[in-house]
Order: C-alpha cells, then structure tokens, then sequence
C-alpha cells in the first residue's frame, strides 16, 4: 500500500510540474505576442497551489506564477492560475479585467500538449487561444 | 422556476460583479481584498453548480419515472415486465439509486454517463461539505448541463 501511495505521489509531482511549465510556456507565449506593442507585461504576485490530490498524498504547498498585462501604468489584464484538476478540462487559468472574467481551459488530455479554449460568454461557443484572440482581448 | 438559461445568466451575473472586485483589489495592490473576492467566486460556483444540477436532477428522476411507468403498463409480458416492476416499487419507495436512473438513459460506457457520474460526484463532495472541492469551470458546466437538459429522454 506504501508503495502504491508512493507511486501515486510521484504521479501527482509529475502532474504539478507538467502544470507550472505549461503556465511558462503560456506566459512566454504572450510576452511574445505583446512584444513591440504599447502592452507590457509584469509578473504579479506568486499564487499558492493546494489542491486535494496533494493533500491526500502529503505534498506540500508550491507557487504558481501570475502575470498581469499593463498598458500606460494601466492594467488591463491578470492571469491567474484557477486550478490543476478542474471539473472540466486539464487545468484553468482566469484572465480577471475591468469587466469581469474570463476562463482558459486546457482541454488536452493529462500529458499531452496544451490545448487552450479561452471561454468568453456562455453562449458562444469557446475560441482557440490565439495571438489574435489574446490582442482582441486588449483591445 | 428558474430555467436554466436564466441560471446562467444569473451565475454570470454575479462571477462578473466578484471579479471585477478582485481585479481593481489586484490592480491596487490590496492582497487580503483580492483574495477575498476570489474565495467568494470559488463559493460562487459551488452554490450555483449545486443549483443546477438539482435541476437536472430533477429532469433525470421525472423522466426516468415516466420510463418505469410506461413500461409497466405497456408490457404485457410479464418475463418482460417483472424487472421493471421491480424497479417500479423502488420507484414508489423513492430508493433508487441517482446513477442507476441515469443506466436507465445512457449507456455507462458513454461519455455522457461519465459526464454525469462527475458531476453527481462533485455535487455530493459539496453538498456534504468536504474539506476540498475541486474548482468547477462553470462556463464549461453550464453549456454542458444546458445540452444534457435538452437531450436526456427514454427514447
């Protein structure tokens, strides 16, 4: 049973950090699409990640990166990672502005390459995380 | 009562209202403020997901019901009817399993099935106030109850 909690422990470490290199390579993904323009982007206070499946497997608390996205001292946008193991989809990040909220959802399968759907209204349908759909969003 | 579209806008209305909040906190640096609006979104989507899958709970036991009686009354049979007959004093003692209606509608190896099986999961962690409960990305859960709301029937 020891070994089966361990097995299941170092699962769920593979997970976290397949989750933190996804969010890294999202936020370098949109410092690219903003790059020249008047957007600039920040990193913003680290957010703690506790969810259950590291409670039952006594791992301990770690930080996720945020980012928020500024134009003249103003912010318009901040990225901040909702949840690893969502009901729906393979990890969340909420995209807070002026307006209210907006919600990343990688659909892909555990392991497999990010698939990012940005989910704006309830009754649209969901629209592939693009450079085009992430500057209409400053705009 | 409340349809499950106005729910929608509803839920809608309120994520909004929190995260606007969470974001001008964030914007002026008022950390213990942000962090407060974000639990009241995280609460937020726990009632409202309770909310609305009551209602399809709802549907599910209401056509299921009707499933059950239907067949008691059209099978003559009686080597076809005496499970469902079974089913149909079960149905009266109120005793059936929420899941085991859902296996009257849907296969369990679909997607559906283990679509609902989730949610029935989830909605028993709230309801019974679990330490942890997983984050529900309702933009997601309310299309896909809308769909199951509209399809689900004994046909």
């Amino acid at each position: 049973m020891k070994n089966l909690n361990s097995i299941e422990s170092v699962k769920i470490e593979g997970d976290i950090i397949d989750w933190k290199l996804r969010i890294q390579q999202l936020y370098k993904d949109i410092e690219k699409w903003i790059s020249g323009s008047n957007f600039k982007y920040k990193k913003g206070p680290v957010q703690i990640m506790y969810e259950e499946q590291m409670y039952q497997n006594k791992l301990p608390i770690t930080e996720l990166d945020t980012l928020d996205i500024i134009c003249d001292n103003i912010y318009i946008l901040s990225l901040k990672p909702k949840g690893l193991w969502t009901l729906e989809g393979n990890g969340a990040i909420d995209l807070l502005h002026k307006n209210g909220n907006y919600t990343l959802i990688d659909i892909s399968k555990p392991r497999h390459k990010p698939n990012w759907k940005i989910y704006k209204n309830i009754d649209e349908e969901p629209a592939n995380f693009t450079k085009r759909t992430f500057l209409e969003l400053l705009h | 009562m409340l349809t499950f579209n106005k729910l929608g806008d509803l839920y809608v209305e309120i994520e909004n209202y929190y995260a606007k909040r969470e974001f001008q906190a964030r914007t002026k640096g008022y950390n213990r403020i942000e962090l407060d609006y974000n639990l009241k979104r995280k609460n937020n989507d726990q009632a409202y997901f309770l909310f609305m899958f009551t209602r399809l709970e709802d549907r599910i036991i209401q056509i299921t019901d009707q499933l059950i009686k239907n067949k008691c009354e059209s099978t003559s049979n009686w080597k076809k009817r005496r499970s469902w007959e079974v089913l149909n004093i079960q149905r009266e003692k109120k005793t059936i399993h929420f899941m085991n209606r859902v296996s009257l509608l849907i296969e369990n190896n679909n997607n559906l099935y283990q679509l609902l099986a989730s949610y029935h999961k989830q909605r028993n962690i709230i309801a019974h106030g679990g330490n942890f409960t997983i984050p529900i990305n309702m933009v997601h859960v309310i299309a896909n109850m809308k769909t199951l709301h509209k399809s689900l029937n004994y046909n």
